[in-house]
């Protein structure tokens, strides 16, 4: 019999996590690669691969048209979306099904209802789970657009429907920034995710990020694999994820586990998805969303539970039963995940370009490093700036923050600017490792940050002799090469802080 | 041998050797020195203020990127003279990161207020304001909508 196979509709570590998913459980792989991804690691690793020609998101792995093509040329068996691009894309996963091609991940209908957060906060009622005040429905423009927002309070919280990732999200403090803000968010979501529909909510001061695992069959078995603490977070998008949660206790645990599976159940979910609640300081847990797909931070579930979540996909979509029921899961140990992020500390961590000029990745007990970096490969701003998951397993939460922490120092990235050295800053901040930090936390550490190294973070005087050592620089380009004045790049501070 | 860096807006000259596998460094009047133990590049070994330590550099164009047990650190090694010419004319604004520009506010000869705003950069998951840092008017656009921008890169002036 000719070998099944899976296509990946992603690239970089995520593109390679499920190829070696795949590929243990027997399929045969093929990859999609973009031009400038054209001799990356998943494209080398996979079965086949097949170009889309271009480099923009839209052209390239946003092309769901494009990938269908594929898929049927390749005569695969089934689809993997991976994460972002068009895991969500509940018309994607219908045209797939359509054209003969398994996705993935949740049924068509599942993800249009749950891809939509109106329709998902009406399931969560439903399922008789908290959600947070807010308005959910055609949101009116102008005058009426300012009522409605007064009568919610400010500030307010704008999210693409259709969202995640912090993708079209905006805080609004007053209503001077209203319609603006409600306009660049739907320009965001259109761009992004092709539908503009925002709506608004209260926003929450001091909030954590819990979030539940759970997984389901085709035969109507749904389990969850615990929470996760993502409430370490920068311009909404996680930075540091933990499980089990510091901040918790049984009795919570219980509850908003109990919680996701209602809503799991209400949506007659299959395969692997996440449920997302904000907690408030009274403890109490809100609905936020529910993701359906894969997420970043899934290795610290895997980690601590045993399970390897893309393979139970597979299997799940396949039509088998999950292999395990709600009692043989457990928590065993804690785990934590770190994002290493290309971007600039000195220039207020916006998205850095580089190259991967040196690359140590350790390799440890209790280490487990998911990237696709390679010495000499160039980094653009085209693409997600993650450029790894770094997580550490211990038997206790000290343990595994021991681990990560020698991590952080040991992995050697250089040639792009990165967020190591914030990320194990914050790591060592009194509030991570009490366990006491809400997703608002960074911003305090990031200035503390600042002015514990400096504005412009001067280097150890070691750092200049290695320099000197390290002999003449390269000849210089004659183009190209503007420096922009210390007045200039004190503006830019100033919108950047203001945005 | 003689190596200047960039620190800040100044150039700091340093004075330094390398003789039988010691170090020595003149920095703004403070002296750095250590011993050599393994040079080889990009990874090293040195003992510095009785410490033992592994590192790595990256040279490249006017930087040498540092790895210590410490910390990540970006040197700028001060720039050659041909480079420090044609910086962004007075008024220019340049793009805080390299991205797309998704719009254009502002046309050539428009008055502007300080605050105003003139484009949109989107990079990898956001969007970025450009405001205009004065009041005055819009001279030349060096970009329009749709257009990928590099870092550092005049956008537009404000005259």
């Amino acid at each position: 019999m000719r070998l099944k196979k899976i296509l990946i509709a992603n690239r970089g570590e995520i593109a390679r996590r499920v190829i070696h998913a795949a590929k243990e459980l027997g399929y045969g792989t093929v990859a999609v690669y973009s031009d400038p991804d054209a001799d990356s690691l998943p494209v080398r690793e996979a079965d086949e691969a097949y170009r889309l020609p271009g480099s923009e998101v839209k052209e390239t792995y946003l092309d769901s048209e494009r990938i269908l093509a594929i898929a049927k040329e390749a005569g695969v068996w089934g689809l993997h979306p991976g994460y972002g691009f068009l895991s969500e894309n509940a018309g994607f996963a219908e045209d797939c099904a359509n054209a003969g091609v398994k996705f993935i991940g949740p049924k068509p209908e599942t993800m249009r209802v749950l891809g939509s957060k109106v329709a998902s906060k009406q399931l969560a009622k439903q399922a008789k789970v908290p959600t947070v005040p807010g308005f959910e429905g055609d949101l009116p423009q102008g005058k009426d657009l300012a009522e409605l927002a007064e009568k919610i309070g400010y500030p307010l919280l704008i999210k693409a429907a259709a969202g995640g990732g912090g993708k079209g999200m905006r805080v609004v403090h007053g209503p001077e920034e209203l319609e603006e803000s409600a306009r660049s968010a739907e320009r965001e979501a259109l761009a992004f995710f092709k539908d503009k529909t925002i709506f608004l909510e209260k926003y929450l001061e001091r909030p954590r990020h819990i979030e539940v695992q759970i997984l389901g069959d085709a035969q109507g078995n749904l389990v969850h694999l615990y929470e996760r603490e993502c409430s370490v977070q920068r311009r909404h998008q996680k930075m540091i994820e933990e499980t089990p949660s510091p901040s918790i206790d049984e009795r919570f645990r219980e509850e908003i586990c109990a919680a996701a599976l209602r809503i799991a159940k209400q949506a007659g979910y299959e395969s692997a998805g996440t449920v997302e609640f904000i907690v408030d300081e009274q403890d109490k847990f809100f609905f936020l969303e529910v993701n359906t797909r894969l997420q970043v931070e899934h290795p610290v579930t895997e980690a601590v539970t045993g399970i390897d979540l893309v393979k139970a996909q597979i299997l799940v979509a396949e039509g088998q039963a999950l292999p395990f029921k709600q009692e043989d899961i457990s928590q065993r140990g804690h785990a934590i995940e770190c994002r290493l992020y290309a971007e600039d500390p000195e220039n207020g961590f916006l998205p850095a370009e580089g190259k991967v000029g040196v690359l140590v990745e350790p390799q440890r007990p209790g280490l487990r490093i998911e990237s696709s970096l390679e010495s000499g490969k160039p980094i653009l701003s085209l693409y997600d700036p993650m450029l790894a998951k770094l997580i550490a397993v211990g038997f206790n939460r000290k343990e595994a923050l021991q681990k990560m922490d020698s991590l952080l120092r040991d992995y050697i990235l250089l040639g792009v600017r990165h967020n190591l050295d914030f990320l194990r800053f914050t790591l060592n901040s009194q509030a991570f490792q009490a366990g006491h930090y809400h997703t608002h936390s960074v911003a305090g550490l990031l200035e503390q940050y600042f002015e514990k190294r400096g504005k412009d973070l001067p280097a150890p005087d070691l750092a200049y002799a290695v320099a000197a050592l390290a002999g003449k620089p390269a000849p210089a380009k004659a183009e190209g090469a503007s420096v922009s004045s210390h007045e200039l790049a004190e503006h830019w501070r100033g919108f950047k802080n203001a945005r | 041998m003689k190596t200047e860096f960039q620190i800040g807006a100044e150039t700091v000259a340093t004075e330094w050797e390398r003789k039988d596998g010691k170090f020595s460094l003149q920095l703004s009047g403070r002296k750095v020195e250590g011993e050599i133990l393994r040079w080889d590049p990009p990874f090293f070994t040195v003992r510095h203020c009785a410490h033992l330590l592994q590192g790595a550099f990256y040279r490249h164009g006017d930087f040498v990127d540092v790895h210590l047990p410490k910390g990540n650190f970006r040197i700028r090694l001060a720039p050659s003279r041909r480079q420090t010419k044609g910086g962004p004319a007075s008024g220019g604004l340049s793009s805080p990161m390299p991205g797309k520009v998704i719009q254009v506010f502002v046309k050539s000869g428009d008055a502007v207020k300080k605050g105003d705003l003139l484009m949109m950069l989107e990079a990898m998951k956001m969007e970025h304001k450009i405001l205009s840092p004065k009041d005055g008017t819009v001279g030349k656009i060096a970009f329009q909508a749709g257009e990928r921008v590099g870092q550092d890169v005049e956008l537009l002036e404000i005259l």
